[in-house]
């Protein structure tokens, strides 16, 4: 009995002795980051998942333009742009830009990684983004020109889908970038682990400025509370796509910090077209429903102050955002008041389908929840469905859904929430409608940047009267951050490693 | 003997076909994977253009025989996610998997007969109540529940072994913990029964009125015999620990295939979700095989144990020996 009890302390003993790990000292060079998922391919064309291009743009890779701060669009690759006539644009390739492997980066190299996206045999899935280009011109070997298939405004945002890769690199091995991340950016890809860490190192022959770290690791920690438990253990120094309830937690705690930056558009899809669900048709039932929905309690009550009012699903940093427009009031009796105008004075009955935490949406359950229990204070009886992400999207292509939630992130300031989900010719499943087409071409071929404002401040105000969406609220992405770490303002999700830095 | 490999290798091999058509047919009626490799922001014409890219738009059994033709060949498809071997891609994972499995083995095997061991050999003692209690709520324990808490205690708490992450034996013992605790409560439970049962028999009687030390009678006697049911519920624990860690895996960020499989799941990856199902079943059907080898040899070494089938379905209190069922009869 006694050797048994002596035999278990040895144990507990020694395998405690390997607890201890090594401490983490302030390594002022070295920066961890606990993402959701792993990366899914080290080659830009190859795949569409998010949490690689939040991790691979931000460091190893570049494009011709980036997202601006605060606002509009900054040369990357490209120097600058002009804009030729409707169809055609001229780029200035930076001169002096090398890839990690000794490759310049000239015009023909522009045009080789465009081409090789807008080839359908390459199956690049963001080939979509890049498509308006109908052609790609090599002037001489720092001008490029691209011409489009028809006016788009746009362009810049397309473009910062456009990832410049090694042409020498890709000809001598079509699967080159599978095996290295090739790129122009302010790190060097080192080595990947697949489903443990990507770890990169600072590239010391960088033509901007230079990253702060000497060494940058990616550590994917799928689960949301082991990920912010690495944070505040010391494990990791930054943590993305933390949940709303551990901010106030991170934010007490001395060494670690929350930070909010981009925008995620989360909308309740509604049937306009009457296949599935005929009330919906009627835009006064649409319009009661965004009435009848109290978006305060979702904001402040449910994200807890991580989100803010989404306008007629234009996003701020779109040209014609309308500052003065305020979102739906929060007036249920209003909202009775029209359904009874458009004949249903009794509500009536709605399948709401959902799946929790789709692309991003946080608390999606208890949101839902909450809408659905607004919308029955006016008669609307929902029925919560979930389902599973497969499932969903099939459904949702085959336009057999009643009422869905999905939410956008992509290039906000682009305008292509907007046309991707609402034009006939993109979607058009559950909404379809003339007058939004024609505007929607008229923003798009607005080249000159007044006139876009013009042009949209005239359709926000048009899609906030036809309330296509129920709209909700556009979601603040969640960073938990050690409060060593610094982080420029610049309003995207991308990690711009030359935007972070480290503070004793 | 070697007729019964012979045999169970032929069974196994036509198992494992049908497993693999089986998983082919259901992952493609299940859904449509080339929406999701276009993600959310694609159009029809976009998701079109990726689907004939893929070769999805032919019909099922075009894409089967292609791929039974394939796969005789040794090859299994590459990921439509990762744009790697399938194969390559979950054998990658594989490691991780069985030393997190051995982890949780090694912790519920020696915890889990100490624990039976001690409550059978004290029984209505103090440890005896306790290794029922932790029986029960090792059993009842949710395992994420599990997880988050040892996480936030050990690390956070007391500053020792890692959050999450994959590494040396630091990294390795939460994880182990939160996986094992379930079989060892498991074995804890049905050790105590097997033994009390065997300690009261009379061979171990003799053996103690012989005069032979307590150790002796316990080590060669007790525990060789009560051994055999209990090595085929250990042998099914393997089988159900490889597949079944994706909790662990996911709270731990531990690179193993439960992981894999169900992001490839969710991703409609088929080729990995093939490969995933092949190599479970082949695992699971030889894990049996083995478990079967060694009970029909331990049985033929000792005709004095058991009459019954060692890898017969539990609980062994209930079984009555030939000898309790004679004094039972005779005290009451």
């Amino acid at each position: 009995m006694r050797s048994i009890a002596v035999a278990c302390l040895t144990v507990v003993l020694v395998v405690l002795g390997l607890g201890a790990p090594g401490g983490n000292a302030a390594r002022v060079r070295e920066i961890t980051v606990a993402v959701p998922n792993d990366l899914v391919s080290l080659d830009p064309s190859a795949h569409s998942d998010q949490v690689t291009d939040e991790i691979m743009t931000g460091a190893v890779y570049e494009m011709l333009d980036r997202q601006g701060n605060p606002m509009g669009y900054e040369p990357q690759v490209a120097q600058s742009w002009r804009i030729v006539n409707d169809t055609t644009w001229e780029f200035t390739i930076r001169p002096g830009i090398r890839f990690h492997n000794g490759e310049p980066v000239t015009a023909e190299v522009v045009k080789y990684s465009l081409d090789r996206c807008l080839e359908p045999a390459n199956k690049c899935p963001r080939r979509g983004h890049l498509a308006i280009i109908s052609k790609v011109e090599v002037v001489n070997s720092s001008t490029v020109r691209l011409q489009t298939e028809q006016p788009y405004a746009s362009l810049p945002s397309g473009l910062e889908l456009g990832f410049i890769e090694p042409m020498k690199a890709l000809q001598a091995d079509p699967q080159a970038l599978q095996k290295r991340a090739i790129g122009t950016g302010p790190m060097r890809f080192v080595e990947w682990d697949r489903g443990q860490r990507l770890v990169l190192e600072r590239n010391p022959d960088y033509w901007g400025k230079p990253a702060a770290f000497d060494r940058v690791i990616y550590r994917p920690i799928p689960d949301e509370i082991a990920r912010v438990a690495a944070l505040q253990a010391g494990e990791v120094q930054l943590a993305t796509a933390i949940p709303p309830e551990m901010v106030p937690v991170l934010t007490r705690n001395p060494k670690t910090a929350v930070d909010r930056r981009g925008l995620r558009e989360v909308y309740i899809g509604l049937d306009s077209r009457g296949r599935n669900e005929k009330p919906t048709a009627d835009v006064r039932v649409r319009q009661a429903m965004n009435l009848a929905v109290n978006k305060d309690v979702l904001i402040t009550k449910i994200l807890q102050g991580n989100a803010i009012y989404d306008v007629g699903g234009m996003f701020p940093t779109m040209p014609g955002f309308d500052p003065g427009l305020k979102p739906y009031a929060y007036d249920p009796a209003k909202a009775k008041q029209l359904l009874a105008e458009a004949g249903y004075p009794n509500g009536f009955d709605i399948t709401l389908t959902y799946v929790p935490g789709i692309e991003g949406s946080l608390k999606t359950t208890e949101v839902m929840e909450s809408v659905a229990s607004d919308l029955g204070k006016i008669g609307i009886r929902v029925h919560l469905v979930t389902s599973e992400v497969g499932a969903f999207w099939s459904a949702y292509h085959a336009a057999k859904l009643q009422m869905y939630v999905a939410t956008w992130g992509t290039a906000p300031e682009s305008g292509l929430s907007y046309r991707t989900l609402l034009h006939s010719k993109t979607r058009g499943y559950y909404y379809q409608n003339a007058k939004t087409d024609e505007l929607l071409n008229a923003y798009f071929a607005a080249l000159d940047a007044h006139k876009r404002t013009i042009v949209g401040r005239e359709l926000q105000r048009y899609i906030y009267d036809q309330a296509p969406f129920l709209f909700l609220f556009n979601q603040l992405n969640l960073y938990g951050m050690s409060s060593h770490v610094t982080w420029g303002p610049r309003p995207s999700d991308i990690m711009w490693v030359t935007d972070m830095g480290w503070k004793e | 003997m070697q007729r019964l490999v012979a045999l169970r290798g032929a069974e196994a091999v036509i198992v494992l076909i049908g497993v693999v058509t089986f998983a082919f047919f259901i992952t493609r009626i299940s859904g449509d994977p080339v929406q999701l490799l276009a993600g959310p922001e694609a159009t029809p014409h976009d998701i079109a253009v990726l689907r004939k890219a893929y070769g999805f738009d032919k019909p099922l059994f075009v894409q089967y025989v292609r791929y039974v033709e394939h796969a005789a060949r040794g090859n299994f498809g590459a990921s439509l996610r990762y744009n790697v071997s399938a194969l390559r891609l979950v054998g990658e994972r594989l490691p991780a998997t069985a030393e997190l499995t051995a982890g949780a083995l090694v912790l519920s095997v020696t915890g889990g007969l100490l624990l039976g061991i001690v409550a059978a050999t004290h029984p209505r003692s103090l440890w005896d109540h306790l290794s029922i209690l932790v029986a029960l709520a090792g059993q009842a324990v949710p395992v994420f529940w599990l997880g988050i808490l040892l996480i936030l205690l050990f690390p956070l708490r007391l500053g020792l072994f890692y959050t999450s992450g994959y590494g040396g034996l630091g990294h390795l013992v939460l994880p182990a913990m939160t996986l094992g605790l379930f079989h060892m409560a498991r074995l804890a439970r049905l050790t105590r029964g097997t033994l009390l049962d065997v300690l009261a028999s009379d061979y171990v009687r003799t053996a103690t009125s012989k005069g032979l030390s307590h150790w002796r009678v316990l080590w060669h006697h007790a525990l060789r015999n009560g051994m055999l049911p209990l090595l085929s519920i250990i042998g099914l624990d393997v089988g159900k620990l490889l597949g079944g860690a994706v909790v662990t895996e996911t709270i731990f960020a531990w690179p193993g295939v439960g992981q894999l499989a169900v992001q490839s799941v969710f991703a409609r990856d088929y080729p990995v979700v093939q490969v995933v199902v092949l190599i479970a079943s082949l695992l699971f059907v030889a894990t049996n095989l083995v478990v079967d080898l060694m009970c029909t040899t331990s049985r033929s070494a000792r005709p004095w144990a058991s009459t019954t089938n060692c890898c017969s379905a539990w609980p062994p209190s209930t079984r009555s020996w030939p000898s309790n069922r004679a004094r039972r009869a005779s005290t009451t």
